[in-house]
C-alpha cells in the first residue's frame, strides 16, 4: 500500500467525515408480529450467564410508526416456575423524524403536548432506530453523570420464521453486557 | 463575615476546579497516529492544541482527510465534565445559533477529565438513523502527548488510532 493509501485509510478510520451511507430497508410491516423465544445473557465484567424466556410484538403506530413491546422472564436453572424468577416488560414507540428513515422514541404522554427539548448532558437518554438489510436496529445512548457514555445496541433480525436478536450494552468503550437471542412467529 | 468571604473563596476555587484543563496538557503539537496494533510505519500527521480558557478550554484536532475539531469547551453540569460553549460554534461548520438536536444531525461534543487524562467525545447521527461515536483519549506522557482515538460506526468498534505528539516549539 502507498503511504498515500495508507493515509487515506488512516483518515477515513479518524472519522470526522464520512457517516454511513444510505442503504435499502427492509419493510417496517415485515416485522409486525409476535415472536417468542429464548436468549442468553452473558454480563462480561462478572462473567455472569442468565437465560431467559423472551416475548416480542412489534406493531403499528399511527402511519407510520411502530410499537416495541417485549417481556423478559428470566429464569431459575432453567426453570420459569420458581421461586426468584423474574419478569419484566418495557415498551418503546417510534416515529419517523422529518420524514426520514431515523426513527426517533415518541411518547404517548406527549402526543399532544410539545416535547420538552432533550438535554443529553443533563442525562437525558437519547433513543432512536433505524431499519437496514441488517434488520431492525434500536440504540439507546445516554451520558453518564461522569461524563463516559452509555451505548445499547439491540438489533433484530428477520430469518426464516423468527427473529435473531443481538444487543449490547458498551460503557465508555467497553462491552459489559452482551445477550443473544432467537425468537419465532408465534401465530 | 471573614467566615462568608472564606466560603466564597472556596466556591470560587471549586468553581475553577471544575473548568481546569490539565497543565501538561496545554500547548500546540503534533504528531502521527497508526492504527492500533499496526507495525512501525507511516501514520496519520494530526495536530493538536489546548488552550486554557478564563472559564474552561479551547480544543482543536486537525488531520488531513478528517474535518477539523474546533470548539471552545466549558464545565458542564457536573464536575470535571464540559460542554460546548453555546454559540461558541462546533467543529468550525456549525454557525452560531444551531438550535437543531442531535436527532437532527448536529453532533454531539462533549469531554471529561480522568485523573491527568482529557477525554473527548462526540457523537453524530445522520438521516438514515446511523451514527458514528468519537472517543478520542490525551493523555500527558512525561513531554509529550499520548493520543487514542476509539470510532465506533452504528454501534460497531473500527480499529483504534494510538500515537504520540510532541510539542511543537
Amino acid at each position: 500500500m502507498t503511504h498515500f493509501c495508507r493515509r487515506l485509510a488512516l483518515a477515513a478510520l479518524l472519522c470526522l467525515t464520512t457517516l454511513p451511507g444510505p442503504v435499502s430497508a427492509q419493510s417496517l410491516t415485515d416485522y409486525f408480529g409476535a415472536f417468542v423465544g429464548r436468549a442468553e445473557v452473558r454480563d462480561t465484567g462478572e462473567g455472569l450467564v442468565e437465560t431467559r424466556d423472551i416475548d416480542i410484538e412489534i406493531g403499528p403506530f399511527r402511519r407510520t410508526g411502530f410499537r416495541l413491546r417485549w417481556t423478559n422472564v428470566t429464569l431459575v436453572d432453567g426453570r420459569r416456575d420458581v421461586p426468584g424468577v423474574k419478569r419484566r416488560v418495557n415498551e418503546v414507540i417510534f416515529e419517523p423524524h422529518d420524514g426520514s428513515r431515523l426513527f426517533v422514541e415518541a411518547s404517548v404522554a406527549n402526543l399532544f403536548q410539545r416535547q420538552e427539548e432533550m438535554s443529553p448532558l443533563a442525562g437525558d437518554p437519547v433513543r432512536w432506530a433505524k431499519l437496514d438489510e441488517n434488520g431492525m436496529h434500536v440504540f439507546s445512548f445516554a451520558i453518564l453523570e461522569d461524563g463516559q457514555y452509555e451505548l445499547q445496541t439491540y438489533t433484530r433480525q428477520l430469518v426464516d420464521d423468527g427473529l435473531e436478536l443481538t444487543f449490547e450494552r458498551v460503557v465508555d468503550g467497553e462491552v459489559l453486557r452482551r445477550i443473544d437471542g432467537w425468537a419465532v412467529r408465534a401465530d | 463575615m471573614r467566615a462568608i468571604l472564606i466560603l466564597l473563596f472556596v466556591l470560587l476555587l471549586a468553581g475553577n476546579a471544575r473548568g481546569e484543563l490539565p497543565d501538561a496538557l496545554a500547548g500546540d503539537w503534533r504528531g502521527s497516529l497508526l492504527v492500533t496494533g499496526a507495525d512501525a510505519g507511516t501514520g496519520l500527521p494530526v495536530n493538536a492544541r489546548l488552550d486554557p480558557t478564563r472559564d474552561g478550554f479551547e480544543i482543536a484536532i486537525n488531520a488531513p482527510g478528517a474535518k477539523r475539531l474546533d470548539a471552545r469547551m466549558v464545565p458542564g453540569p457536573a464536575p470535571d465534565v464540559f460542554e460546548v460553549e453555546e454559540g461558541g460554534g462546533l467543529f468550525g461548520f456549525l454557525g452560531d445559533g444551531d438550535d437543531r438536536s442531535v436527532l437532527d444531525g448536529r453532533p454531539l461534543l462533549w469531554a471529561r477529565r480522568a485523573a491527568e487524562s482529557l477525554v473527548v467525545y462526540r457523537l453524530q447521527i445522520v438521516a438514515d438513523g446511523g451514527f458514528e461515536l468519537l472517543h478520542i483519549v490525551l493523555t500527558p506522557a512525561a513531554d509529550r502527548l499520548e493520543v487514542s482515538v476509539q470510532r465506533r460506526l452504528d454501534g460497531v468498534p473500527e480499529p483504534g488510532l494510538h500515537g504520540f505528539l510532541d510539542r511543537r516549539s
